[in-house]
């Protein structure tokens, strides 16, 4: 996939939006302030450049990386232009109400919970507890004790604050 | 606004269902629309979301355009003019003034699909 576009997919879930883009090498994407609510993205291949514009022009930029996870708060309900470098496929995590604050990590090992956070597969086929995960699905934690065997796979652990 | 489709039959030998679709609105009951034979192979079956979501946005949608297109517009409504060029507020007071609203639907939606992410529990 080389050409310039993206498809972007969408889930409202119980407590935030969860998206995903899937595009091409030099995309060029424009996103208004008004549906810029991402708050992590996690590029699951590929990277991109994000850039804020204001009316002084272009006044901050941030690296996506492969496999890294991006706090890309300082682009909330900002103008964003994102360019891709490569073919890219990254996820975003959006609170659904925007005045909460959310902590996002990723998990190395197996961990204690809590009732404010969810977990997210963004990569491959983890076992939480027992359980093999894939892409995207999200589990509501609870507090108790969680089992991780990562199995090359990546989950993300999001808190809200 | 909502969609709102019901299956008429599920013909499980070649994979389709026969559904009505209207809009919650409709002024004719959805057993009045007129029944369409849908290919389950051009919808995301994934979950009942999915399912819900790809029929709606596939073939909901157009049903629905449809209907709005050939409902009748009350007279104080007919008069509405489409403005372009420069914009003067003052000039534009007590005028009506219209907008493709499945424009800007268009606009907006047009490179969103549903991300397939399911809850566990764990």
């Amino acid at each position: 996939m080389t050409e310039s576009y993206a498809k972007r997919y969408l889930k409202r879930c119980e407590e935030f939006i969860l998206c995903a883009e899937l595009g091409g090498k030099d995309f060029i994407g424009i996103e208004r302030s008004k549906f810029r609510y991402t708050i992590y993205q996690y590029f699951i291949h590929g990277s991109a450049s994000f850039y804020e514009l204001s009316d002084d022009g272009i006044v901050s930029r941030t690296i996506g990386k492969e496999k890294q996870l991006v706090d890309v708060k300082k682009y909330f309900n900002k103008n964003v232009i994102c360019q891709a470098h490569d073919n890219f496929y990254v996820a975003g995590f959006s609170p659904l109400d925007k005045n909460d604050d959310w902590d996002g990590k990723i998990i190395e090992e197996s961990f204690y919970g809590n009732d404010r956070s969810w977990l997210i597969c963004f990569d491959g086929k983890p076992i939480v507890n027992g359980k093999e995960l894939k892409l995207f699905d999200y589990a509501k934690l609870k507090d108790k004790e969680y089992d991780v065997n990562l199995n090359g796979g990546v989950i993300v652990m999001f808190t809200k604050l | 606004m909502n969609i709102i489709f019901r299956i008429d039959e599920y013909l499980p030998e070649t994979n389709q269902i026969v559904v009505q679709i209207c809009k919650e609105t409709s002024r004719n009951s959805i057993f009045s629309h007129k029944k369409v034979a849908i290919n389950c192979e051009t919808l995301d079956l994934y979950d009942a979301e999915s399912f819900s979501h790809t029929l709606s946005a596939k073939y909901g949608s157009s049903v629905i355009v449809e209907e709005n297109r050939n409902e009748p517009i009350l007279d104080d409504n007919k008069n509405s003019e489409i403005i372009k060029g420069d914009l003067n507020l003052e000039k534009l007071v007590g005028k009506v003034i219209k907008y493709d609203f499945y424009d800007l639907q268009k606009h907006e939606l047009k490179s969103r699909f549903r991300l397939n992410a399911r809850r566990v529990e764990l």
